[in-house]
């Protein structure tokens, strides 16, 4: 059995962090899924009892990274998905809008019910691709994506920092809630990741391009900190009953 | 031999026989000559009851310049962008059914008129009394709401100088008002939401007078924020869910249109800057036999909706510039839902995936 960490492009800082760790013990591997853009199709389905991917470059990176096309029921997956927030914040619509409990003035303040139906049109086909993962019995847990940067350029564009941080940490609750509900464990990002607001700590910054800003990635430092985590995770009896049973590892 | 006389020389519109009984329905000539052309660089807003959401909808889909003041949040889909009233209209201000309404409602933004109705409250969720359904489950805190409807507020004050052309569907004639300082009320309390208390509310049924009235105290309103203002009026041929009165609902629907109807024919010929269209005749009339109403002989079907603003658009396009128009609302509609499959973070994140190929 392999427990295989792999997700959106946030999952190659989780594969260069794994990579720096000597002492992984159980067969955990990394990969990167593809870009978390697809996340809001309908990425998966069900075939033949077990789920696959419907998008040709997950379905590529799966079966080049794990040998076969659907996620395999005999392995246990750490999916990091789900709380790419970014999407949600970085719209041009936040230049001039807040949530309602942090509305600034002079600013329009939006519901937080309207804030929810935005999470929930972001998460949708992650929490569809969750519920069939349960109903084929695939063992299955959820790795956080690191936490919003404060540097993304929608900051410059008018969007407000403490709005970042607010829609983040909702869109965060409400992927925890449906993950509870589903008897799924999260795997958080490490306290220390982050500063007292809740952003990501400058440090754990991804390294820009040439000629390209990256906003929104964490870096290999980060991903070590992030994979440790979630070896202890799998090491912990925290973990749920159901999967700890099966993984075999608590 | 018949003598001249004043309807002799009136165009075949004009009679009975060749206007109506002898020709399809589908097919009356003249029914809308449009008093003013209707351009698509003219800022339009539109307002009314639930027949305005169609004449809207019509109008941004068909690349008009549709004033939107407080728009969408991005990604919903399109159920979950009319459970919220968001782009239904140019504010996010509901259906508005009677004329003293809208009135009140510019003078609330203006700040002429401070209501004596606040909030309502059922079950710990909270509802705007101007606009009951305007989130569907209500707002989570008074401040929640309060912090939405000063916004709103703000946005309708700029409203009107904004717009050039300003579409009204007149709905109904009947409404509850609060007793202690006449505020007209978009629904019945207890019904959507809020909590039913005659001491407080009472049943007002507007006559022709009152109607005209207020739309003439709307129009200088208007007028007096934009001297260039037109406006185009409807009557919405939807008939009552329920009548409060003590007559029959068909009955109290036929008072309610009548009145709704004679108010727009004496504003036609009062303003020169009024326009009428007769979305009420092209569908509720006896000629049209019913044909646009679903079986429930009140919900217009789509067929119905969609004959009016064929009749409607083409009024006010050539043949030659239909499909430019149409053109004109897809790259709006594609604007301003930028694709989210499609953003500069993503050139990031498909050079990470890439190089997470890498060896």
């Amino acid at each position: 059995m392999t427990i295989w960490v792999c997700g959106n492009s946030q999952s190659r800082a989780l594969l260069k962090g794994l990579g720096a760790i000597s002492d992984v013990g159980a067969d955990v591997r990394a990969f990167v899924l593809g870009n978390a853009k697809y996340e809001l199709t309908d990425f998966s389905r069900i075939d033949q009892g077990t789920v696959n991917v419907t998008v040709e470059e997950y379905a590529r990176n799966l079966e080049s990274a794990t040998g076969k096309p659907y996620f395999n029921k005999e392995d246990v997956w750490g999916l990091c998905q789900g709380t790419h927030n970014a999407r949600i914040f970085r719209h041009e619509f936040w230049n001039n809008c807040d949530p309602s409990d942090i509305a600034d003035r002079r600013r329009r303040p939006i519901s937080l019910a309207i804030l929810d139906a935005l999470i929930e049109a972001d998460q949708k086909y992650i929490k569809l691709f969750h519920r069939r993962l349960c109903e084929t019995g695939t063992r299955f847990f959820v790795v956080s994506c690191p936490p919003a940067r404060a540097d993304h350029p929608c900051v410059q564009d008018g969007t407000r920092p403490e709005a970042i941080v607010y829609i983040d940490k909702r869109a965060r609750l409400l992927m925890k809630e449906h993950l509870e509900k589903l008897g799924v464990m999260f795997v958080d990002y490490p306290p220390e990741a982050a500063t007292p607001e809740g952003l990501l700590r400058p440090e754990y910054y991804a390294a820009d391009r040439p000629g390209v800003k990256d906003a929104h990635h964490a870096n290999p430092e980060y991903g070590m900190m992030m994979m440790r985590r979630v070896l202890a995770f799998l090491s912990s009896d925290r973990i749920d009953p159901l999967v700890s049973r099966k993984i075999g590892t608590a | 031999m018949m003598m001249d006389n004043p309807y002799s020389s009136m165009p075949s519109r004009a009679f009975w026989r060749s206007a109506v009984a002898d020709v399809s329905p589908l097919e009356f000539s003249g029914l809308y000559e449009p008093r003013f052309a209707i351009t698509r660089n003219m800022p339009i807003a539109a307002a009314g009851s639930c027949f305005a959401q169609h004449i809207a909808r019509n109008f941004k889909s068909r690349g008009y310049r549709f004033v939107q003041l407080e728009p969408s949040p991005p990604n919903l889909s399109a159920e979950q962008l009319e459970q919220f009233n968001c782009e239904v209209y140019s504010a996010r201000y509901g259906n508005i059914y009677s004329i003293r309404q809208l009135v009140q409602l510019f003078q609330r933004a203006s700040g002429d008129f401070e209501s004596c109705e606040d909030i309502w409250e059922n079950d710990g969720r909270y509802y705007d009394p101007f606009r009951p359904s305007i989130e569907p489950n209500g707002f989570a805190s008074p401040d929640e709401l309060r912090r939405d409807r000063r916004y709103h507020l703000g946005r309708v004050k700029r409203l009107l100088h904004r717009t050039g052309l300003f579409v009204f569907t007149f709905g109904l004639t009947e409404a509850w008002v609060c007793r202690e300082d006449g505020t007209v009320l978009p629904t019945c309390p207890g019904t959507i939401a809020g909590s039913f208390d005659p001491t407080r509310y009472e049943f007002h049924n507007f006559d022709y007078n009152e109607v005209l009235a207020d739309a003439e105290s709307f129009i200088a309103l208007a007028l007096d924020s934009n001297p260039g203002m037109r406006f185009l009026f409807t009557v919405s041929p939807v008939p009552l869910t329920a009548t409060a009165t003590q007559s029959h609902v068909l009955q109290a629907t036929v008072y309610s249109k009548s009145v709704l109807r004679a108010v727009c024919g004496a504003l036609y010929q009062r303003y020169g800057q009024v326009d009428y269209f007769p979305s009420y005749e092209l569908v509720a009339s006896h000629p049209m036999r019913a044909m646009f109403f679903q079986p429930n002989l009140r919900s217009v079907s789509p067929v119905g909706v969609e004959h009016v603003m064929k009749v409607f658009f083409a009024a006010h396009s050539s043949d030659s510039d239909t499909e430019e128009v149409r053109e004109r609302g897809r790259r709006r509609r594609r604007q301003s839902k930028s694709d989210p499959l499609s953003h500069p973070d993503d050139v990031i994140c498909d050079e990470e995936v890439l190089e997470s190929a890498a060896p």
